[in-house]
């Protein structure tokens, strides 16, 4: 086996924390997997960048097959370790953009994916462990076909990198509703009717689970965010967000001009102000 | 008795005067290519759906009632169906007995709805959505051809000028409410068709509202989930007649005035009991009624 160098915490009863450091620094860049383990089967909800073998590391946790995974979205630092697996689970949307990362060398491995069912999920799926149900929920947000996955037993949810808190020590932002430049922000109004979704089902979880920053949340996150969108749709004076520098000393946000912020405890959502509301010549951005 | 206006393609708002002369209901007559129906229905003191009848020459067999209240379901006995709750069923026999002393009978066949039921007029086709908040078994009706949404006493702005108030969590003849979070529960499902209408039709209006009345509920119900906006409830006084004695006077509108607090964003405001603001036992609301 090769070296591996992933560190795992038990969150809840059979239901571990994975992570995986970033490959050139170990300061913030850590990604974040769940090993969710029912009476039958166990699978990963998202697999970190790839670099060595998360089912084998996995599996040395349970003694249930570990045979399959499922991505809340198609970053490097999510999908990048599927190819480890024989099935994975990821909406149409995710898995074009994780062969567009995987083509741009950010997950960080040389396996092939080629090899790897894709099941296309969408809301309304759910994906049976034996005695515990995993729900899908599509949430647009921070990348194209993004989704949260609902646990009903463990009351955990888990939201990937759309629902989060803001972190500055890991450069953790749970709120980013675009992603560098090559991805276009889905409309606020779109994240905003999509969080609804959780919100209705808000007395089936108490905990939060996402990709990065502290683990694992308490669920108010979810209200923190509803309100912090649905203020962006109502009021029309859009803060700018002051700008940061990351950790090569490059600035961090790029168009400061139309990018903007709103802060509601510890849940800070960064939004591009061009696009709250649903309109007509909104491109689709990948 | 009746007055009406047309609001949008095949779709009127007719007014009831009220008894007390404040809060006059508000009731809406929705055609599609073979039947109309009635949304909510006034106190229906006369035959309501006779004078439907005379806007529309399809035929008004059926009606649906956004709660049981006296002031919305009166009209009943004038329909051959009526689409509704088991709990506003419930609501609506305690109701009734102290309007209509005419000896004519509510012999409406009840359907029971529920979330994600349709009912089909030919070419249009309202939604039903159950949102626990005024009265128990409320149910909203969405209408994506007109993109009209039918909230009645549910989700409504503050009118001073009429005594209406469209987010009361409580009804002055019932003592408990839904939890507030039951209610944001509830709206967050009309946020999730958010994109399917622009207008806001509910129960007291006298013009059908703007739809961001759905956001800002919702905002100044989430603030006051995440504790940011507690205060408390003024009492309010109004000139209304008993309706029961016949005693003209003032009387203060809200009860048990300690435990009601009020939150307000913009053109909403939630009264709410501060006693009821989370579900008790995990997953199940157990106030109800």
């Amino acid at each position: 086996m090769e070296k591996q160098n992933f560190c795992a915490e038990l969150i809840a009863p059979d239901t571990w924390c994975i992570r995986e450091p970033r490959h050139d620094t170990l300061d913030g860049g850590w990604a974040t997997g769940y090993l969710v383990v029912g009476s039958k089967y166990g699978i990963m909800v998202d697999t970190g960048f790839g670099k060595t073998n998360l089912r084998e590391f996995a599996q040395t946790l349970t003694n249930k097959p570990v045979r399959m995974c499922i991505c809340t979205h198609g970053h490097g630092d999510h999908a990048g370790g599927a190819c480890y697996f024989k099935t994975a689970f990821m909406t149409e949307r995710a898995e074009q953009v994780m062969f567009e990362q995987k083509r741009r060398g950010l997950n960080f491995t040389n396996k092939p994916i080629e090899q790897l069912q894709i099941l296309h999920v969408t809301d309304g799926s759910w994906i049976e462990l034996g005695d515990r149900t995993l729900e899908v929920f599509v949430l647009e947000g921070h990348s194209p076909g993004s989704i949260a996955i609902l646990d009903r037993k463990e009351r955990i949810l888990f939201t990937g990198d759309n629902i989060g808190d803001r972190d500055p020590e890991a450069n953790a932002d749970g709120g980013m509703l675009w992603y560098k430049d090559d991805e276009i922000q889905p409309s606020v109004q779109i994240v905003a009717q999509n969080t609804a979704k959780l919100i209705a089902r808000r007395t089936d979880y108490d905990l939060v689970c996402w990709g990065h920053g502290h683990i694992p949340l308490d669920a108010d996150i979810v209200e923190y965010f509803m309100l912090g969108c649905l203020l962006i749709l109502d009021n029309d004076d859009d803060k700018p967000v002051p700008q940061e520098i990351d950790r090569n000393g490059n600035p961090k946000y790029k168009d400061l001009e139309n990018t903007c912020s709103i802060t509601i405890r510890n849940c800070r959502i960064l939004y591009d102000k061009r696009f709250k509301h649903v309109t007509q010549e909104q491109p689709i951005g990948m | 008795m009746f007055d009406s206006q047309k609001i949008a393609e095949n779709t009127w708002i007719i007014h009831e005067p009220s008894p007390s002369g404040l809060g006059t209901p508000a009731a809406y007559l929705v055609v599609g290519d073979e039947n109309g129906i009635m949304i909510d229905n006034c106190y229906g003191r006369e035959n309501i759906r006779a004078y439907c009848e005379t806007l529309t020459d399809k035929p008004v067999r059926m009606t649906a009632n956004t709660h049981g209240h006296g002031d919305h379901a009166g009209g009943n006995r004038w329909f051959d169906v009526a689409f509704m709750t088991p709990m506003a069923e419930e609501v609506h026999r305690l109701h009734m007995h102290k309007y209509h002393n005419d000896g004519i009978q509510d012999d409406s066949q009840v359907i029971y709805v529920t979330d994600g039921d349709t009912i089909e007029l030919g070419n249009r086709t309202l939604e039903v959505f159950t949102l626990e908040a005024h009265s128990a078994g409320s149910l909203c009706f969405l209408d994506r051809k007109e993109r009209l949404l039918f909230t009645g006493d549910n989700i409504g702005p503050q009118n001073f000028a009429i005594q209406a108030d469209g987010l009361m969590l409580w009804h002055a003849h019932c003592r408990t409410q839904p939890s507030l979070l039951k209610f944001t529960m509830d709206a967050a499902k009309l946020m999730q068709v958010r994109d399917a209408y622009d207008r806001v039709c509910w129960g007291h209006g006298t013009v059908p509202q703007d739809a961001s009345i759905v956001e800002h509920a919702m905002i100044a119900a989430l603030r006051v989930l995440i504790n940011d906006d507690d205060h408390l409830c003024e009492q309010e006084y109004m000139d209304a007649k008993d309706e029961r004695t016949g005693h003209q006077g003032k009387k203060g509108k809200y009860q048990e005035l300690n435990h009601k607090r009020s939150a307000f964003y913009k053109d909403a405001r939630i009264i709410y009991d501060v006693r009821y603001m989370f579900t008790t036992e995990r997953g199940k609301p157990t106030i109800y009624y």
